[in-house]
């Protein structure tokens, strides 16, 4: 916090009164413009470039799921099987960042053994046309994402890293800045000193499948954020885009998060057509 | 002062400068340069040292010319190095400045010696040795060499005892010989007389070099001397670049390389990297030898690299070495070369799908060539797809695990599993998905494959390996994860 607060001060003090207190949760108007204000901060902190985020529903049925480029993310899953969440999320979010970056930029896969199965992710939208596929672990992983993120035709750097150390992440992070592709660290555990850590758990098919599986579905949680509101989705995988498999937006459990509110507080009684499905 | 023993005498067979001074000279006997100046220091000759340091001195000169020979024999005009600089003098601003660099790199070593440059090995030979002009290093011009060459000795001709024989009729110089004519001179003072007659006046000679001299070779003249295996590997990039355009060129590709490092203290250390088949493939062959770089010892610098390919074989420029993928439009190939180069070719590279319906099979990692043609866009990919038929996991394991499971009927999905240890219960499943064996693989089992999904929303890819009642104890694996 102490960076922010110095980065508040030289930047233009008539536009900020009076600091909220950040360690209690605040709502409502002090909660947005506590938001727009941790916005500003992060465009002072990126040196005014702005990196704009990639939505992974287009279509809008999932306000808010978006992921920030040129920065690193962290996708957590609890064991082995929800890694493999982790990696279908990772799958399409390599996809949709891949496709919003200019020219045929390469999606550079790192993990310890070759196990990603090519058949299942293009499932999930990974564009097997650009995917470079690399087998490293340990250091060697981790020196590979950074080169990766480095490189300019790199769009996305997906990396099953066991654990990422807290000065490999923010090394990662500054390659990741510094090479304008975005970083995202599949590991068990959330990966310290990444931009945004998101944890990505698989939920049980829709009851509609009576006994037999049905479509992907995975609660994502993005536990915290550079400027951003801990928040919840709850969704299913349809053919290559994504449905709200919950009607409404789960707030997350005081206290988690450092301490912010959720700031995506919306009715619940938007129109929601594709809810219907679920 | 150094001394041999001939014929039970001990003869000085050679001087140093002090020696020189004093009058002493090789070809006296010990006793008499004892008489002569009592305090001489004399130690035994070594001619099979001699040899080496001299073969070691041909090794340092490949640094100007891989067409370079120590003499046969080392005669009483001092040992003797051969070098051809066809085409090679101008890499380091010509004759004169080969000569000038060699002199400051010998006294550097040790030595000194007198050079000359000419236009056949004989003319060099005997004005590095009686041209006085030669102890800083000769260069004649154009037109200058068969004057120069006509005023020597006769002993300049390389004919040992007969040089003596010439001189007591009277033939004190070259030229003496050169006027007359050669029928009679061959008769009377045999054809060898001749023959170096018309060598030292420019007939060719060849010049046997110490190693067998590659077709193709590159190297590279360094301003600063380099000591670390970083360096070197950079430069044998560049080197190996420039080969393999020379290979390129010639149709072929490498079976062998010779890196060869010429240190600054006159040592030449070689290292040599051999490939399974005909390579022009830079990022494979330089991983070849940054393999072995550490066993390389540089000294205290290197300041001349060269690399060159001594065996070679057609390798047509279209032909591609086989499980290569192409390269994906827009690739990112410097970052390409060093993850390929720090991990290796087989650990970078794109999944491609393959003709197989067992899923183990139906993808590989096929290393990107840098010299295949890049492919457009996804229409030309493999077809891979997940089709709501055949649904398949985001993580296959490379090995399937087995498990433990219990099905009520002999076609139905487990009810439970215990996987690494964990027992789960299935809360829902679908299949079975028949896949046949690949027999002419070795496959023995059909296997039914299950899409099941845990209490918890997990999903896992499970199949039987055989079927009821035609395996006798089908067993069950877990062979991948579902996103």
């Amino acid at each position: 916090m102490a960076t922010q607060l110095r980065l508040i001060a030289g930047g233009s003090p008539d536009s900020v009164p009076s600091l909220p207190s950040l360690a209690t949760p605040v709502g409502g108007a002090a909660g947005e413009r506590l938001v727009a204000l941790k916005r500003e901060v992060r465009a002072l902190e990126m040196g005014g470039r702005e990196r704009p985020s990639v939505a992974l529903d287009p279509s809008g049925r999932l306000p808010g799921l978006a992921l920030a480029t040129g920065v690193v993310h962290g996708l957590a899953g609890e064991r082995a099987v929800d890694c493999a969440a982790a990696l279908g999320f990772a799958a399409v979010a390599a996809g949709r960042l891949a496709a919003a970056k200019a020219g045929a930029a390469a999606v550079v896969w790192i993990a310890p053994r070759p196990d990603l199965c090519l058949a299942g992710a293009v499932g999930f939208g990974l564009p097997a046309d650009r995917l470079i596929l690399v087998q490293a672990s340990g250091t060697e992983l981790l020196w590979a994402a950074e080169e990766a993120l480095r490189s300019p035709d790199v769009a996305v750097v997906v990396a099953e890293a066991a654990t990422v150390p807290l000065t490999a992440a923010r090394r990662l992070q500054l390659a990741a800045e510094a090479g304008g592709a975005t970083g995202l660290l599949v590991a068990p555990e959330p990966a310290v000193g990444a931009h945004a850590i998101w944890r990505i758990t698989a939920a049980p098919s829709s009851p509609a499948a009576a006994g037999s599986v049905g479509a992907t579905r995975w609660r994502v949680d993005l536990v915290r954020g550079r400027g951003l509101a801990p928040t919840s989705w709850e969704m299913e995988w349809n053919d290559g885009r994504f449905d709200r498999s919950d009607r409404s937006l789960r707030r997350p459990t005081p206290g988690a998060g450092r301490g912010l509110a959720p700031v995506f507080d919306r009715p619940a009684a938007a129109p929601q057509p594709d809810a219907a499905v679920a | 002062m150094l001394v041999s023993t001939t014929a039970g005498r001990q003869v000085i067979t050679a001087v140093d400068d002090i020696a020189a001074s004093l009058g002493l000279a090789p070809g006296q006997s010990l006793g008499d340069a004892r008489a002569r100046v009592p305090e001489v220091q004399a130690r035994d000759a070594d001619p099979a040292a001699d040899r080496r340091a001299l073969d070691d001195l041909a090794d340092w000169a490949g640094r100007y010319t891989p067409w370079a020979a120590a003499e046969p024999e080392i005669t009483d005009g001092g040992a003797g190095l051969l070098l051809d600089l066809t085409g090679t003098a101008h890499l380091f601003g010509g004759e004169a400045a080969v000569i000038a660099d060699a002199r400051r790199r010998l006294a550097r070593l040790g030595y000194q010696g007198r050079m000359a440059v000419a236009s056949s090995p004989g003319a060099a030979w005997a004005l590095a040795r009686f041209d006085e002009r030669a102890a800083p290093g000769l260069v004649l011009a154009s037109g200058e060499e068969r004057a120069a060459v006509l005023a020597l000795p006769v002993a300049a001709l390389r004919i040992g005892a007969a040089a003596a024989e010439l001189q007591h009729f009277g033939l004190q110089r070259v030229a003496d010989i050169a006027e007359r004519p050669r029928a009679p001179v061959a008769e009377r003072f045999g054809a060898l007389v001749v023959r170096r007659l018309e060598q030292i006046l420019g007939a060719p000679e060849p010049i046997q070099p110490r190693r067998p001299v590659p077709r193709h070779r590159t190297r590279l003249t360094l301003p600063e001397p380099v000591a670390t295996a970083e360096q070197i590997a950079a430069l044998v990039d560049r080197l190996l670049a420039a080969l393999v355009t020379q290979l390129g060129h010639a149709g072929v590709g490498a079976r062998k390389l010779e890196l060869e490092v010429f240190r600054v203290d006159g040592a030449v250390r070689r290292l040599s990297i051999g490939t399974h088949r005909a390579s022009r493939d830079i990022a494979h062959l330089a991983r070849l030898f940054r393999r072995d770089l550490d066993k390389l010892d540089p000294g205290h610098g290197v300041d001349v690299v060269a690399l060159s390919a001594p065996e070679v074989e057609p390798l047509a420029p279209e032909q591609l070495p086989l499980g290569t993928a192409p390269m994906p439009a827009a690739a990112p190939l410097p970052l390409l070369d060093r993850l390929t180069q720090r991990l290796g070719r087989h650990r970078v590279g794109r999944l491609v799908a393959r003709e197989s319906h067992v899923p183990e099979r139906a993808q590989r990692l096929a290393p990107i060539d840098a010299e295949a043609t890049p492919v457009a866009s996804s229409p030309a990919h493999p077809r891979v797809a997940s089709s709501s038929a055949h649904p398949r996991p985001v993580r296959l394991l490379p090995r399937p695990e087995p498990i433990e499971a219990m099905a009520l009927l002999p076609d139905e999905p487990p009810r439970w599993f215990r996987w690494r240890g964990v027992r789960l219960a299935v809360a829902r499943a679908d299949g079975p998905e028949r896949i046949a064996p690949e027999w002419w693989r070795g496959d023995a089992n059909t296997r039914d494959y299950y899409r099941v999904e845990d209490e918890q929303g997990h999903r896992y890819w499970l199949y039987r390996d055989g079927l009821y009642g035609q395996t006798p104890d089908p067993r069950w694996y877990l062979h991948g994860l579902f996103a």
